[in-house]
Formats: structure tokens, sequence, C-alpha cells
């Protein structure tokens, strides 16, 4: 049997656009993935915590607020001091593309600026989460 | 240090590590599980259950913080059902609990019924029992309550709510034959909406009917009108969880719960096993997969097949007699 993927899907900050958020987490649905939604204006230390209570594989941010760059340290911050670093964390929203280098700086594993496909960004996630299956111990 | 002392000495990741692993089955997890079995039985079992959109995830929020308040840790379990036809889910509870989020007295896990026979999966028991281990005072059960679900909590808590809210007459006419042999308490939520009332009515005159037809109950069912979002009738709801629980205690009820849970949770994982096993077996047996094509051309019924298997079992118990 294979193993269920686990996708958290998060809202950081004072941001009230869901609706990104809503469909990539139906998206993935479909996909055959469990999502947990974290539903809006969580601190990225809550996230975090989330993120380890649910034993997440992959972290989705949405950040439609432009607030990115402040925001996405905090949470890689809190992950670290969790141990948790080793759970890939995306994220998808109103990104300009010069942020973009500067998030996987940080860690982020990739960036989904807006007109990112949805087809496009469930594959990249499947591939992911699949690749992590098949290497790292569980 | 190992799984089972990181989860004694309450370390939430190790935790949220265990479910999972006890949500696929895996050996370790069940290793751990022989382990800390033994341990178990010291936390306070509540489910809610109900229609969806009566504001199940809202009371639990609310009654989370009571539990707080009280100065008891709490441990939630908000079982969402598993797509059918896709095979995910989207687990969405713990959008209603988010100022709990921060709380390390509270830990909250979302789990899918993964296509269980029942609504709740075997994996609920066991991640129940590693709250109760990790020492919560209360376990919440969140289920979805449309079918299945709502008898297998009844199996697993003490204290079983049914969430209902106003306007909900149809339903509730529906429901009836399963709502007096399972609930404890019955919570109208969002009572601030019309027809509170009347639905509380309707819900009181179903259990005069079962009083009338002689049905000794000693627990009378507490009929609380809640708003959730406006921590309305919360007091009372606590009141009346406390005092159900008291009274299992009292009765000597709690230790025959206790039993019954367990008992259930045994038959479940032998007939998963047997059957899982003989799936397995019949992989590579050639004899046997003969012998299942046989059932499948009508050659030969399927109880009797059982009664064959049944028969071996029995003889081989016979033969390890002293």
């Amino acid at each position: 049997m294979t193993a269920v993927n686990r996708v958290l899907v998060a809202k950081i900050g004072l941001d009230g656009h869901d609706r990104g958020s809503l469909i990539i987490a139906q998206a993935l649905k479909e996909a055959g993935m469990e999502v947990i939604y974290t539903g809006l204006k969580n601190t990225p230390e809550v996230v975090a915590e989330i993120a380890i209570q649910e034993d997440v594989d992959l972290i989705g941010v949405s950040i439609l607020s432009g607030a990115h760059l402040v925001l996405m340290p905090y949470l890689m911050e809190a992950l670290r001091q969790n141990e948790a670093e080793d759970i890939p964390v995306l994220v998808g929203g109103v990104i300009p593309p010069p942020d973009i280098p500067k998030l996987k700086a940080m860690g982020v594993r990739e960036v989904f600026p807006a007109g990112s496909i949805v087809e496009d960004t469930v594959r990249f996630i499947r591939e992911l989460l699949a690749a992590r299956q098949g290497g790292a111990p569980s | 240090m190992d799984l089972v002392e990181k989860i004694r000495k309450g370390d939430i990741r190790s935790i949220g590590r265990f479910i999972s692993l006890v949500e696929k089955r895996d050996p370790e997890s069940i290793k751990a599980v022989k382990e800390i079995y033994g341990s178990c039985g010291r936390a306070q079992l509540v489910g809610i259950t109900g229609p969806p959109g009566v504001g199940k995830s809202c009371l639990v929020a609310a009654l989370v913080r009571r539990f707080r308040q009280a100065g008891k840790t709490v441990g939630v379990l908000a079982v969402d059902p598993t797509s059918p036809f896709s095979g995910g889910a989207l687990l969405g509870d713990r959008a209603r609990m988010i100022d709990l989020s921060g709380d390390r007295g509270v830990f909250i896990r979302s789990l899918a019924s993964r296509g269980a026979m029942g609504g709740l999966s075997a994996a609920v028991n066991d991640a129940a029992d590693v709250l109760d281990f990790a020492g919560k005072d209360v376990i919440i059960i969140e289920t979805v309550g449309v079918g299945q679900g709502e008898i297998d909590i009844a199996g697993l808590a003490h204290t079983v709510l049914l969430a209902l809210m106003p306007g909900y007459g149809d339903t509730l006419q529906a429901m009836k034959a399963g709502i007096m042999e399972i609930a404890d308490i019955f919570i109208i939520n969002k009572s601030d909406k019309p027809g509170a009332d009347e639905t509380a009515a309707e819900l009181a005159s179903v259990q005069n009917f079962h009083r009338q037809a002689g049905t000794t109950r000693k627990w009378i069912i507490p009929i609380v009108k809640t708003v959730a979002l406006k921590e309305t009738g919360m007091d009372e709801l606590v009141s009346a969880i406390e005092r159900h629980y008291a009274f299992l205690e009292q009765e000597g009820l709690l230790a025959l719960k206790n039993k019954d849970r367990r008992t259930r949770q045994f038959l479940d994982i032998l007939t998963q096993r047997i059957r899982s096993e003989f799936i397995e077996v019949l992989k590579t047996d050639k004899a046997l997969q003969h012998w299942v094509d046989k059932i499948g051309n009508l050659g030969l019924d399927p109880y009797t097949a059982s009664e064959q298997v049944i028969d071996m079992i029995k003889e081989a118990r016979e033969q390890r007699r002293p």
C-alpha cells in the first residue's frame, strides 16, 4: 500500500485571501492527498507547531499580502528550532520574481508566483513527495 | 532515546510521528502500542458527532478552552472522511481552532477516515491511546456523524455528544432510530437561530416516549442549547459532561465501558489480521488459490468455505490443549 501524503496548506499573517489556497487544497485532495488547512491569520510559529503535530510531508504557504520576505524567515527558524527543517516548504502567492531567489536562499524549496498553473503545482508536489518517499527514511 | 520514551516525556514531534505510523499500520508503531497499552486508561474520552455544518469544530474549540481553564491538558482527534473517489481528504477542522494552536497543553491532530469500514479507523483507537499515554487528561474525538462514525465513536468514548442545530427537523426524524442508543448529551448549537426551542422539545419528546415504553435508562439525556461562537451555554455543557462521567463512575459503568471498548478493539484487529493474513498466504499458495477459485466459479459456497477454515482453527486449538 502506497503511503498517503499529508500536506499542510497554510496562511500566515494578515492576509484575508483564501481562494487560492482553497483551490490548491481541493486540487491536492483530488490528487489523493490528505490536506490539512490552517485557516487564516496564523503566526509562523503556530504554522510550525501545526506541521509538527500533524507530522506533514510538506508545507505549502500562501501569502498574497506581500509580506513573504518578512514572514518566511520566522517560519524557517521555527522549523529549525523544532528540528523539523527536513519538511520541504513551498511558497505561493503574490511573489515578485526578484524575491524568488531570496526565498530559496532561506530554504524554501520552490516558489509559485501569481499565474502558476494549478496542475503544474500539483505535479511538482506529487513528484517531490514521491522522491522523498523513495529516498529519505519516513 | 526510543519513541515510547520520547512520547512519555511529551515530545510533540514524537507524538505526531507515532500517530502517522499508527495510521500506516507500521510494524514499529504496533510494537510501540504493545508497550504502552498496559499504561493506558487514565484519560477521559469525549466523543462529539453530528451532521456536517452544525458547528462541531467550534464546539470542540470552546470545550478545549474551558478544560484548559480548569487546568486540564487536552488532546483532540478530528476525523474527516476520505473521498472514496480520489482517496484524498480535506482536513479543515483545526481551522476553527486557530487560537488553541499556541497552547502547549493542547495537542490537535487531524485524521482522515481512510475508507475504514466503520467511520473510525483502528488508528483513532491507537491515537487516543498514545495521547492518553502522553498524559492528556481529556481526549476529544470529533467525527462526521453521517452513519457508521456515530456508532463507532460510541464504542470508544466515555461520553458521546450529539450536536444538532435548529431546523434539523427532517434529519432528526431519520436519526431517531440511532440517537437514543448513542448520545449521552444532546447539543443544540447555533441556538440563537429560530427553531431552537422546537428542536429541544422534539428531542425531549423522543426521550419521554422511550421512558413511557418502559426502557429503563438511569441517565437522563440533558439537552444543552449553545452558541459556540459566542461561548453561550458552554458552562452548562461542561457541567453535563462532568456529571455524566461521575455517573459512569458511581454506577460502575466506567470499567464496563472500558472493557467493551477493548474487547471491540481486539475483535476488530483480529478480523483484520486474519483477513490480511489470508490474502497474504493466497498470493503464493497455489492450492489455496485453487480452492478460492472454486468459490469464484460457484463450485464452493463461501459459507462452507469459511466453516472449513474455522474447523481447521478449532482442530489446531484442540491439538494445543495438554
